[in-house]
């Protein structure tokens, strides 16, 4: 049960940053392709009104940092005004912006690149696409990509309003089912999990194991959330990838985002989808280097970076 | 990665990198058939011998890929039935260069024994301009779009051909092209080498081939054949030649009187070469050390395991053409 000063509190924050989303409109912006990887405009050296905060009409983002349970949490809060906004981007767009998903492409490179090429405002890693022993069902932009599903791990699926579900413990006929009646809608569909929390409440077991994504180890986490409507949050956890001396358990960071949905929203997440922790985890938006210059930064332990195949970048309509 | 050059000649297409490469393999045949001669091997032997190996290096090559990324070839919708179309198009995915080798060498080793030859014998012929063709198709292989690794910081690195600006000006490191120089460099050692024992020189280019390659394999970014992020299966292939190759050399060694101890301790010694350097790919992957340090590391590892087989076949040699010895069978 939350307390009354806890409740008080997160309603004082949800208003104050309903504040500035209320400028946010689509009016007179053009949505993007959501079946290309076409790249999106730049974001406006100007819009960064601090290395935490970029927004203009069509994009709010705010970088947040802390700790919970004496590990350093890194997240982000987006809000968009278009679902085209949401897009996912292969690795081959940081060298070729023409280049779109295939199921056959491996290629790999720093997050901070992807982001670069998408114009990103934001971003962060997806569900490593490539390695398709783990990543058994894709779709990118509206392309189905794989179906392989084992039933191993949760599915989210993204539809073209922006609104995730899950598909729980997907198989391959569930999938198959599923997009039988659903392709049209379908806009993006990842393969990692679990799901953490569901309508505000965290929905892992005490005694959850999972050796895909070593659950009951500390490690670095990510994690995508939707709060609500086209309104979202990317949340990090810093760990060790190589000793799992710290960070959090798959338990502990489902404790963590149930926690810190209340932050955003008195009912809390919608869904919390954890996505490919590790060295994997990358959270990348702009900020200033020593000489001023705005660049992407890996935001979330930037002393670590893996190559990543795939990102999801949160992008303007601005042009 | 790059846009692929296509040539079309009324309906039929083929990319610019697929012709380059089929003239040099047929002018790599046509020059092979000069140095076989000499062994008593007709051009048309010889040509035969090719093209079976070729056939059988693209087959396996292809082989190998698709049943490592057997996922890849499944229906994307249903994930139920095997897509045929994808896998006989070589496009998607491309070859596996260790399928490729062993497709080499079982054709020359089927082509040999039919036609009552040594095969030992053509693989030692082969070996050198075998070098000098991979590297050709290195140097050309950015013509697929593939062989390009991260971006290049320094300036002194940024010219072309070592570095290839992407599609956002950007300098990155052409791996391929230094591939093909260390090919080239492989070929120049072992043409430098004088040996004179059957097979000696083919477990020399190997050897060298293997150590060579680890490295830039590593290098890659582009679409690269992985078992799992750090771990490549071309990498897995180059070290499971090198421990073939060393196990014929201590072979060879034995018959020359090298000491069960000594082959012992140098394969105790070659396991731990390997040993380090999947620690290192495991701690590119892994841990936050400077990357130039792990390969730094993994390089002088390598130079010294290909010294210590080098090292091993010349010496090999040399007790060979002691006096003193007794004889032993040349086989490799």
């Amino acid at each position: 049960m939350m307390s009354l000063s806890r409740r008080l509190s997160a309603l004082l924050l949800a208003g104050l940053l309903m504040i500035p989303f209320s400028r946010v409109s689509a009016e007179g912006l053009t949505p993007l392709d959501m079946d290309s990887t076409a790249i999106a405009p730049a974001p406006k050296d100007e819009n960064y009104l601090s290395d935490h905060e970029y927004r203009d009409e069509s994009i709010h983002v705010v970088i947040d940092e802390g700790e919970y349970d004496g590990v350093h949490y890194t997240c982000a809060y987006v809000k968009i005004a278009d679902p085209s906004q949401l897009r996912t981007v292969p690795a081959a767009q940081a060298n070729n912006p023409n280049a779109g998903f295939s199921n056959f492409s491996t290629n790999a490179t720093l997050g901070r690149r992807i982001a670069q090429a998408a114009n990103a405002v934001v971003a962060v890693n997806g569900d490593y696409i490539s390695i398709s022993k783990i990543c058994h069902i894709a779709m990118r932009q509206g392309q189905q990509i794989r179906n392989i599903g084992k039933g191993y791990f949760d599915v989210l699926v993204i539809n073209r309003d922006g609104d995730f579900e899950i598909l729980p413990q997907c198989t391959l006929k569930d999938y198959s089912a599923y997009y039988e009646t659903h392709a049209d809608s379908m806009y993006q569909s990842f393969c990692f999990g679990p799901v953490l929390v569901q309508d505000g409440k965290s929905v892992i077991p005490e005694n959850y194991r999972d050796n895909y994504i070593i659950a009951d180890r500390l490690s670095q986490r990510v994690a995508l959330c939707q709060i609500g409507p086209l309104e979202y949050a990317i949340i990090t956890c810093d760990g060790d990838a190589l000793t799992y001396t710290f960070g959090m358990d798959i338990l502990q960071f489902s404790h963590f985002c149930e926690e810190f949905g209340t932050r955003y929203s008195p009912d809390g997440f919608k869904i919390a989808y954890n996505l490919d922790g590790g060295n994997s985890a990358t959270l990348v938006f702009k900020q200033r280097d020593a000489d001023g210059n705005l660049v992407y930064q890996k935001l979330n332990m930037p002393e670590r970076e893996r190559d990543l195949a795939d990102m999801i970048c949160f992008v303007t309509l601005v042009p | 990665m790059f846009d692929i050059p296509v040539l079309s000649f009324g309906e039929f297409s083929i990319t610019l990198y697929a012709l380059l490469a089929a003239v040099l393999c047929l002018a790599a045949a046509v020059f092979l058939t000069f140095f076989l001669r000499r062994r008593g091997w007709s051009a048309g032997q010889t040509l035969l011998c090719c093209g079976v190996a070729g056939f059988l290096g693209l087959l396996l090559g292809r082989a190998l890929y698709c049943a490592v990324r057997i996922d890849f070839f499944l229906d994307p919708e249903t994930g139920e039935s095997i897509h045929l179309p994808s896998v006989l198009d070589l496009s998607l995915g491309g070859i596996c260069i260790t399928g490729v080798i062993a497709g080499l060498f079982l054709g020359g080793w089927l082509i040999s024994k039919c036609l009552k030859k040594d095969p030992v014998g053509l693989f030692d012929i082969a070996a050198v301009p075998g070098l000098v063709l991979f590297a050709l198709l290195s140097f050309i292989e950015p013509l697929s779009g593939q062989g390009y690794g991260p971006v290049l910081t320094l300036p002194v690195f940024c010219w072309p051909p070592l570095g290839i600006q992407n599609g956002f000006g950007e300098w990155i490191l052409s791996v391929s092209f230094l591939e093909g120089l260390l090919l080239l460099l492989a070929a120049g050692i072992v043409s430098g080498l004088r040996l004179h024992r059957d097979g000696n020189r083919i477990l020399s280019a190997l050897v060298l081939v293997s150590c060579f390659m680890i490295i830039p394999e590593s290098l890659r970014q582009d679409d690269v054949l992985q078992i799992f992020v750090f771990a490549r299966v071309t990498q897995l292939g180059y070290c499971a030649i090198l421990i073939i190759s060393a196990i014929l050399i201590w072979r060879n060694s034995a018959r020359s009187g090298m000491s069960g101890r000594a082959i012992a301790l140098e394969a105790l010694l070659l396991l731990i070469h390997i040993a380090i350097l999947v620690a290192g790919e495991f701690a590119l992957d892994k841990a936050s050390w400077p990357d130039g340090l792990v390969y730094l590391v993994m390089g002088l590892i390598l130079i010294g395991t290909a010294w210590l087989l080098i090292h091993r076949i010349c010496f090999t040699e040399k007790k060979d053409q002691d006096p003193d010895k007794p004889s032993v069978p040349q086989q490799a």
